[in-house]
């Protein structure tokens, strides 16, 4: 990440701390996506844990989240709602898909080191248009 | 006097008649209060589910009956695995934190029951841990996958699914994401799908223990 867009993102999450509609969640921009309602739920254990974000696509060509990692967990996988593999994510041109508690999430597994809430996790996405991008989700506690 | 006598006889049938009534009601046992679903968030099934005949065992080794050692309790009943990352523990922490919220005089005549769908990971410590993270007072129990196939057919949840992952202990498993909530006449006549919210449940807690 530049400099630059690491300043845009530490302002957007502020921003998004300061507002009182909800607990702060990060945003970022690589190409022509948007992502923004990023945050990760505190894991119990290191044994698993959730990410959520939003992605909007605002250009005319479809894209696809490839691969997601963290240095804080050993791998990182998409799943369905009922628990089902999602190899790639979609994201339609001029659309959107969003992650979300009770439906698609990105499941982190085997954690080298807990986020605690209040820290926020690393989280990279490889789309396979728009490049890749590193985002700081805030963590908060299950049932926050 | 020709009149004496039916007027004594009336007298003596309506005496006889308030007798057998309060025999009657002294007798039977009061008949199950209807369920009253007003004010509840958690939508209504009809016809109610009963209990399932369901013998686990806890995390700390001993053999649990769900009819016979949640009897009298209003009795949270969920099936997921501590693995689970999303729909498992939302519901667990919206629950535990209603239950910090009520007094003892609630959350006493409640139960809050946790069955593992995933035995092989989900050993006693590990659900131990788990669950204390959200309440102590949770119920944790695990056994057979026939056991737990049986009440999830006698539920009519359909089938736990097992999703391989990366590799051998890295699956998940699909399962049902309600939570049962039973009355002390031992039938759910509401279920809480997933996107219930802490304050429904402590609402709706308390409606339900008051209404037992």
């Amino acid at each position: 990440m530049t400099g630059l867009s690491r300043v845009a993102l530490a302002a957007l999450v502020l921003a998004g701390g300061c507002r009182k509609a909800g607990p702060p969640a990060a945003a970022a921009s690589v190409g022509d996506l948007r992502i923004d309602r990023g945050f990760a739920f505190e894991p119990i254990t290191a044994a698993s844990g959730a990410a959520y974000f939003r992605i909007h696509n605002n250009g005319s060509i479809p894209d696809t989240v490839l691969e997601a990692s963290s240095p804080a967990a050993l791998s990182a996988s998409f799943h369905g709602s009922s628990m089902a593999h999602l190899d790639v994510l979609a994201i339609p041109a001029g659309g959107e898909i969003e992650l979300k508690p009770g439906a698609t999430h990105l499941m982190l597994t085997s954690f080298t080191a807990l986020p605690k809430a209040g820290d926020s996790l690393s989280v990279t996405l490889k789309f396979a248009r728009a490049g890749s991008v590193t985002l700081q989700l805030p963590v908060r506690r299950y049932g926050q | 006097m020709s009149h004496a006598r039916p007027v004594r006889t009336v007298r003596l049938v309506r005496l006889l008649f308030a007798l057998a009534l309060a025999v009657t009601f002294a007798c039977k046992p009061a008949a199950p209060k209807a369920f009253n679903p007003d004010g509840l968030s958690g939508p209504q099934i009809l016809p109610p589910l009963p209990k399932p005949e369901l013998v686990l065992t806890t995390t700390e080794g001993k053999p649990f009956d769900l009819k016979k050692e949640t009897e009298g309790y209003v009795t949270l009943l969920f099936f997921g695995y501590t693995n689970c990352p999303d729909v498992c523990p939302v519901h667990m922490a919206n629950i535990a934190g209603a239950m910090k919220l009520l007094g003892p005089e609630i959350t006493n005549r409640i139960k809050v029951v946790f069955v593992t769908v995933d035995p092989a990971r989900d050993t006693p410590e590990v659900m131990r841990t788990w669950l204390d993270h959200f309440d102590r007072r949770f119920i944790g129990l695990r056994g057979d996958s026939a056991s737990v196939a049986s009440a999830f057919t006698q539920l009519r949840l359909g089938q736990t699914v097992h999703e391989p992952g990366a590799d051998t202990t890295r699956y998940t498993v699909g399962h049902a994401a309600i939570v049962l909530a039973f009355s002390t006449d031992n039938l759910a006549h509401v279920v809480y799908p997933f996107g219930i919210r802490q304050s429904d449940w402590s609402k709706d807690l308390t409606l339900l223990v008051e209404r037992s």
